[in-house]
């Protein structure tokens, strides 16, 4: 006999019908009550925040290091690998004759980037990498617009 | 202090001088009771889904609802173009005046009780009637069909959940052979109610009924948000919002207290006095109602009717009748 041929036929289902709900009701309970006295997940954001995980894609970031701050060569690899194209990069050379190339602005345009990963991927020099970055609220539009040398010069 | 109560004794005589003393308290226990009650609300909800809940406003957001209470007092208080002015203004007025009344006649400590009346029970009900009416006046006077439905629902489901509660009640004022609640605890000094076998399931029964009488949750549908925006009290802002708030949890508090005197023996307990066992009790029966609402999702309205009229009516019906014969019997043997 089915669930729906055996619903309706006298007391005993009406008994086991009130039996089950309240089965379930303090199952219910007693998953509330566990989770009352379980430690708490969230954080008290402004006052202690999570230190984010080493895989985390905040945007991209030069890798400190070299002689100039770091290894990039200015080369626009990653320029050209851009889909959303929010990548330019400005290179200077000091010497005309064997002097390295070096980058003197390296701007993302993060309001439009959708963190593909093909200028980390393309870069012949393994010069950038995902920041950890996560607070990155702007008064305007032009705020996100962000300077990466000037950035690797202040963090090091 | 005792010097003052012999001042007031001799100016304003015996009874009126208790009368008076035991309504300042309750007025002042009210508003206690609620801001402490509304931020254990607050951090019960919090700590069953894993975070903190208020935690600016002074240690653990202890004092978070004195500054919502203020920003309540400062808000204005509209009145929509179409409402019945009367019913609209006096509803959240009439919701808080049988809430002290409950309380000058429970025993909350041994020998005290503010009205030692007869028939203490009954007026405690009696007067909690008033509280489905205010709610009628407030969803009726609004001129808002979210605040009718909510006002008509809750008019069928305090009709529906007032009988088994009632039932049950009835249950322990055959135990205890009075209607005077001094006299129920009293007959509770061998054993508590609740650890008869009839009087657990009484219990059990006058839990849920309570929970239903107080609109709280999983039966919450006269202010059911997603779908009702706020039931009966959709168009009232400000103090007069504040006051059905108050009222809710304030009757909280007192459904809790009854069932304490009734089934758990009232300010009986070892070590402790009377007045301690009594809160604590009582605090541990509104902290069933809070584990209950941020457990249960809420129930549909023939579920609701249908568990009232179907389930809880007819077992406290059979379980009075067995209280009843239980009652003979021991008369019997003894």
């Amino acid at each position: 006999m089915n669930r729906a041929a055996k619903k309706d036929c006298g007391i005993t289902e009406y008994f086991r019908e009130i039996y089950y709900g309240a089965v379930s009701l303090l199952k219910g309970m007693r998953v509330t009550i566990k989770r009352l006295v379980s430690p708490v997940v969230t954080v008290q954001y402004p006052r202690d925040a999570i230190v984010m995980h080493p895989m985390y894609r905040g945007h991209i970031e030069l890798i400190p290091g070299g002689d100039y701050g770091c290894v990039c060569v200015a080369c626009g690899t990653c320029e050209k690998a851009c889909p959303s194209n929010v990548i330019r990069v400005m290179g200077l050379k000091e010497k005309a004759k064997g002097g390295e190339k070096r980058p003197s602005h390296f701007l993302i345009d993060y309001s439009r980037c959708s963190l593909c990963g093909l200028c980390v991927e393309s870069c012949p020099e393994s010069a950038i990498r995902f920041s950890l970055e996560y607070q990155l609220a702007t008064m305007s539009r032009w705020e996100i617009v962000i300077d990466l040398m000037a950035r690797v010069k202040e963090t090091g | 202090m005792a010097d003052l109560y012999q001042k007031l004794v001799m100016l304003l005589g015996d009874d009126l001088t208790v009368l008076i003393l035991g309504i300042v308290l309750t007025l002042g226990f009210i508003q206690f009771n609620s801001l402490f009650l509304i931020w254990l609300e607050r951090k019960v909800a919090g700590h069953m889904q894993l975070r903190l809940g208020p935690m600016e406003v002074g240690p653990h957001g202890i004092i978070q609802t004195i500054a919502d209470g203020i920003k309540l007092v400062g808000k204005q208080l509209i009145t929509p173009r179409y409402v019945d002015k009367w019913l609209f203004m006096l509803a959240p007025v009439i919701v808080l005046m049988p809430v002290p009344l409950a309380f000058l006649v429970l025993p909350v400590h041994p020998g005290v009780v503010v009205l030692d009346m007869n028939v203490g029970i009954l007026l405690i009900f009696g007067f909690s009637t008033l509280n489905v009416l205010t709610i009628l006046m407030a969803g009726w006077g609004s001129h808002n069909k979210y605040s009718l439905l909510g006002a008509i629902r809750a008019v069928a489901q305090n009709i529906a959940y007032e009988s088994p509660l009632l039932v049950t009640v009835i249950t322990a004022v055959l135990w205890a052979r009075s209607l005077n609640m001094s006299a129920i605890v009293d007959a509770q000094d061998k054993i508590w109610f609740v650890f008869t076998p009839w009087g657990a399931l009484a219990f059990l029964i006058f839990l849920i009924s309570a929970t239903a009488e107080t609109n709280r949750a999983p039966f919450d549908l006269p202010e059911a948000e997603s779908e009702l925006v706020a039931g009966f009290h959709t168009e009232y802002s400000g103090m007069r919002f504040a006051m059905f708030f108050l009222a809710e949890y304030t009757n909280m508090f007192i459904v809790s207290a009854v069932g304490v005197t009734l089934f758990l023996g009232g300010w009986r307990g070892p070590i402790l006095p009377g007045f301690i066992w009594f809160l604590l009790k009582s605090y541990v029966l509104v902290f069933m109602f809070l584990w209950f609402r941020w457990t249960f999702p809420r129930v549909r309205f023939d579920q609701l009717l249908g568990f009232a009229w179907k389930v809880l009516l007819p077992i406290a019906l059979v379980n009075l009748v067995v209280t009843g014969g239980a009652i003979k019997l021991i008369d019997l043997i003894r």
